[in-house]
């Protein structure tokens, strides 16, 4: 077999391994200490979970680190949520989120305040926190 | 007649054969030797204006396919990890926003 040939076809093959081997699944007991910190919440399903799922949250937790703790929190107490969420409601909170950001600043405070009133008098009301809801 | 002729020696006979033909032949067969060899010259070699397409080995082709396939493929994994990425970047934002995610969802 001639170099040139020789190189093309390990090329591709290494392509094809490089390709695959981020969506090879991982077992809970090998993550880092770092990430089942992060994922915590889904540590009893994450197992069952796909692949392409599992690579999707390591990449939530590679984040996780530069968090605030306000932000790790949070993090925690929706992820469980989140995870439960049909990709196509995902798809519509993202493209509410980017259509909020857009909104002007004094008009998005204004949103806040509404909410986080509306957030007290339910927790006001129930006697606990406020927590995330379950999914419709 | 028992003895059969092995290629070395089918060689030396037409050698020596070569050598006894007269001049006009050997020129002959000199020139239609060249003549097809020309026939057969690599592409680019004769004119460099044009391209023959037609001339290609299927080996160079092969070797475009694989190139093609390897760029696609890249291509595609590339883009298949830049959208994970993207989508888990605003996907963080909003988990770890002010605002709580039902206002989002519903």
């Amino acid at each position: 077999m001639r170099p040139f040939r020789r190189s093309i076809l390990f090329a591709t093959a290494a392509l094809l391994i490089c390709g695959a081997a981020p969506a090879f699944a991982k077992p809970w007991t090998e993550l880092t200490a770092g990430q089942r910190e992060a994922l915590a919440p889904l540590a009893k399903e994450w197992d069952a979970l796909p692949e392409k799922k599992q690579h999707y949250y390591l990449n939530l937790a590679r984040r996780y680190p530069s968090l605030t703790v306000a932000g790790k929190q949070r993090l925690h107490e929706r992820l469980d949520y989140w995870s439960k969420l049909t990709p196509e409601q995902r798809e519509q909170a993202r493209q509410k989120y980017k259509a909020f950001k857009k909104v002007p600043a004094d008009q998005r405070e204004q949103v806040k305040k509404m909410v986080r009133d509306r957030e007290a008098q339910k927790s006001a009301s129930s006697g606990v926190p406020p927590a995330a809801p379950a999914p419709k | 007649m028992t003895d059969y002729l092995n290629s070395d020696a089918i060689r030396q006979l037409l050698n020596r054969s070569a050598g006894q033909l007269d001049p006009s032949t050997l020129a002959g067969l000199r020139q239609a030797r060249e003549q097809a060899l020309l026939r057969h010259a690599p592409v680019g070699a004769g004119s460099q204006t044009r391209w023959h397409f037609g001339a290609w080995r299927p080996a160079a082709a092969t070797w475009v396919a694989t190139l093609l396939l390897a760029v696609c493929l890249f291509g595609g994994i590339t883009y298949y990890w830049q959208q994970t990425r993207d989508s888990s970047e605003i996907d963080l934002a909003i988990l770890t926003d002010e605002m709580p995610v039902d206002v989002y969802v519903n």
